[in-house]
């Protein structure tokens, strides 16, 4: 089976680096948070104290007094003396819900991808494998953005700057979860084929 | 499951090997021994034509009713 498929085998091999790269990320990331936990010198806390803001929609009107800007995730970056520590918990906190998502999904990849391998794929498992990544990917395009709102709104609390309101937005990535919903549909179906399948086998 | 079958006891009144009525339904040995321990979760009409051809009894013969007493004690 796997002669005669080289793609199903590479891609497997490809999937073997990448989760080795995740644990080593995983890891590193403990590290990284550690150090930063126990105020180490090796890391400057201070240079992690700046947040990635985008500025999704900046509402300014015909004056400066009285504007509005929306916060989301994203690109600026601002460095602020008076930004509280516990913003970088909540940023090592969203960074490792999200890499912890990823791990999953690349780990029950890897599962799948093996049993494609050995040829016996059709089986129930791997339906509840993608099951299981629907429901991660659901995670991924859900929890990332709420702790992001979450973050923004203590920014938007932090920061003052004369005659600007802040107001922190939340945005969903919906094509995740559309995504996410197609994936849960293939492994319902999945699953459903696997029970027939194991029916017919066990037909004598 | 409540249905079981009586394969075994069939074979032995016949004194046939569970080999000799594969070769001679023309089932593999895997496929009889799952119907022999009761794995199997249906039977074609066709396989249980088989082996009443061959071994001259009735479908009464090979699978039996039995109330699943476990499902049943708490009712």
């Amino acid at each position: 089976m796997a002669n005669k498929f080289p793609f199903i085998k590479s891609v497997a091999l490809i999937l073997q680096t990448v989760w080795y790269l995740q644990l080593l990320f995983l890891f590193a990331l403990i590290v990284v948070s550690l150090l930063i936990v126990i105020d180490s010198p090796v890391v400057d806390r201070y240079k992690l104290k700046g947040f990635r803001v985008q500025f999704q929609r900046i509402d300014l009107d015909k004056s400066v007094q009285n504007s509005t800007v929306y916060f989301s995730n994203g690109e600026a970056r601002l460095h602020d003396k008076k930004t509280n520590d516990k913003f970088i918990f909540y940023r090592i906190f969203s960074v490792f819900v999200d890499a912890f998502l990823y791990t999953l999904i690349v780990l029950w990849l890897k599962k799948i991808f093996k049993s494609l391998e050995t040829g016996n794929f059709f089986i129930r498992e791997n339906g509840i494998y993608i099951k299981k990544i629907a429901y991660a990917v659901i995670g991924i395009s859900l929890l990332p953005p709420l702790i992001d709102y979450f973050i923004n709104l203590q920014l938007v609390d932090a920061l003052k700057i004369e005659g600007v309101i802040f107001k922190a937005r939340l945005s969903f990535d919906f094509r995740s979860l559309f995504l996410a919903l197609l994936i849960f549909v293939i492994a319902k179906v999945f699953i459903k084929g696997a029970e027939i399948k194991e029916e017919n086998d066990l037909t004598i | 499951m409540p249905i079981i079958t009586n394969l075994d006891v069939m074979l032995a009144k016949r004194k046939m090997s569970l080999t000799e009525l594969s070769e001679r339904i023309g089932i593999t040995m895997a496929n009889l021994s799952i119907l022999k321990k009761g794995k199997a979760k249906a039977i074609r009409f066709s396989t249980l034509e088989a082996i009443c051809e061959v071994l001259e009894c009735q479908p009464g013969d090979i699978l039996s009713f039995v109330k699943d007493e476990k499902n049943h004690e708490y009712y």
